[in-house]
């Protein structure tokens, strides 16, 4: 062997390997280039498709002979345009959208979807859901629904997922026990799409708060909040006073609050009781804000000087939801502690309570919602 | 001829609103990203502007925001469009200082009928401009 042997050897090496790179360098530009003919070829064919389309979705009068052109498009125009028409649907409302959904009924897209949930792939499983969800048939929903029972995680959440986009109400009562059991959907999913089905829920969700599962209850008092559902506030209360409830009992005085109606201030006077879990006397203070009832602003200057720093902070941003009553409470509070060292005022005043109604006063006044002090009854204005 | 803006990075929905738009009688001016719609309101002062919440480079509420800011375009009506439906973000954008806000999925035939309201509430209060204004393109043409 001569010493020059390893070096020649070193260099052969050297250059297979740039032989290598340059051939790989080649396929991935070779590649490139092809997937972007064909994406132009792809747009070539649908280009003509597109304004007809968009007439259909508009809602315009569209003739019987354009629809049976477009349900006898050739197969590789049809290729390109049917991802175009499937993913437009989730986007629109109206007689233009249901125009679509009769032409990918009639094309087949319907009938290979629900063939398409009972393949052994999961993966063709999870695209045949998320089809049926952007057409919304009924009997879409109704397939989705077993979906919600399938083997596999992913299938059922994407089912539960299409099922908040076909917004049918009747998918409400499968969805909630979706939440339980040993094929649970992860429960945020299962709130959005609850939530996006509308106020058509809340019978289901009102039987829902009597189940024995506690995440069950917890998610359908958030979603009754959530969907303005205002016939639930009797159930919402009872929740809220269920002593049993933990977590339920704070999601049920969120719901309240969202919903403002005054009828759900008293179970939340009662919530923000002292002995009650610290968590729910928060969320039930905030709440009371929302409620926002000038009735309420005595209880919650009360609560300006609770032990609970979370319950006192957030009953200084519920009063200044309370109208000119709430802001009137805030000024008091805000300079009861000057008053007390003058001696104008109980010495008992929480140096808390100030602070918080100050903050509160100062927040208002940044964002320019701050009214001028007024002049009290029998007070003379300076 | 009023002239409307809409801004919107989804090719399919700029492309439905500008057609339902333009089939109302419009002019229609179109941009894909934040910075594009702010330009072109800018530019072309529409009598509406239609903006999708969730743009590139910009926020709609962030647009809305500037064109309330900038005094040429201070009384231009501004409808949001977006997937956003919480209270709270209806709340941002009016607080953005939009006019309407309409939640997707859409009907283009209600967007049409929501331009046409806040465009007739601006010829009350004597808002808006008059006649069509020029009409210029972020992508070289309508759609």
């Amino acid at each position: 062997v001569t010493p020059a042997a390893p070096v020649t050897a070193l260099l052969l090496t050297l250059l297979a390997l740039s032989a290598l790179l340059a051939v790989l360098a080649l396929t991935i530009v070779l590649r490139r280039g092809m997937r972007a003919r064909g994406a132009r070829r792809a747009a070539a064919r649908s280009e003509p498709v597109r304004p007809i389309l968009l007439s259909i979705l508009a809602g315009d009068e569209v003739d019987q002979a354009t629809l049976g052109a477009l349900a006898t498009l050739d197969r590789r125009t049809w290729a390109v345009v049917e991802p175009t028409i499937v993913g437009l649907l989730g986007k629109v409302r109206g007689e233009g959208r249901d125009a679509l959904v009769a032409l990918l009924v009639e094309r087949g897209v319907h009938g290979r979807a629900l063939r398409d949930t009972r393949a052994r792939s999961a993966v063709r499983r999870c695209g045949a859901a998320e089809l049926l969800g952007s057409l919304a048939t009924p009997e879409a929903v109704d397939v989705l629904v077993e979906l919600l029972g399938d083997t596999d995680g992913e299938v059922r959440l994407v089912a539960a997922r299409a099922l908040g986009r076909a917004e049918d109400p009747a998918a409400a009562a499968a969805l909630v026990s979706s939440l339980s059991g040993p094929r649970a959907v992860p429960h945020r999913v299962v709130a959005r799409s609850l939530a996006r089905l509308g106020a058509g829920v809340e019978p289901a969700l009102i039987a829902a708060l009597g189940s024995p599962d506690v995440l069950t209850r917890a998610v359908s008092a958030d979603i009754l909040g959530a969907v303005g559902a205002v016939g639930s506030v009797p159930v919402l209360a009872a929740a809220v006073r269920d002593t049993d409830g933990g977590e339920v009992r704070i999601r049920a005085a969120r719901a309240l609050g969202r919903l403002g109606l005054s009828g759900g201030a008293a179970p939340l006077v009662d919530a923000v009781a002292v002995g009650n879990p610290s968590a729910l006397r928060a969320v039930a203070t905030r709440a009371l804000g929302d409620v926002g009832d000038g009735a309420l602003v005595g209880v919650l200057a009360e609560l300006l000087g609770d032990e609970d720093h979370q319950v006192a902070q957030n009953a200084a941003t519920a009063l200044t939801r309370c109208g000119s009553t709430g802001v009137l409470a805030l000024r008091d509070a805000a300079g009861a502690d000057t008053a007390a060292e003058e001696g104008e005022a109980p010495a008992d005043v929480s140096p808390y309570a100030a602070n918080y109604a100050r903050a509160a006063l100062a927040e208002l006044d940044r964002t320019g919602a701050l009214p001028a002090p007024q002049a009290r009854a029998g007070e003379v204005p300076a | 001829v009023p002239t409307v803006l809409v801004a919107d990075e989804d090719r399919d929905i700029r492309d439905l609103v500008a057609y339902t738009l333009a089939q109302a009688g419009h002019v229609v001016v179109t941009a894909e990203s934040g910075p594009a719609a702010l330009e072109q309101a800018l530019a072309t002062v529409p009598d509406v502007a239609v903006l999708d919440v969730m743009m590139p480079g910009m926020s709609g509420f962030d647009v809305c925001r500037q064109i309330r800011a900038t005094p040429a375009t201070r009384e231009v009506p501004v409808i949001l469009l977006t997937a956003r439906a919480q209270a709270s973000d209806v709340a941002t954008g009016l607080g953005a200082g939009a006019d309407d806000h309409v939640t997707k999925p859409f009907s283009p035939r209600e967007l049409a009928s929501r331009v046409a309201t806040v465009l007739a509430r601006g010829r009350r209060s004597g808002r808006g401009s008059e006649g069509g204004a020029p009409v210029r393109d972020s992508e070289g043409g309508r759609p």
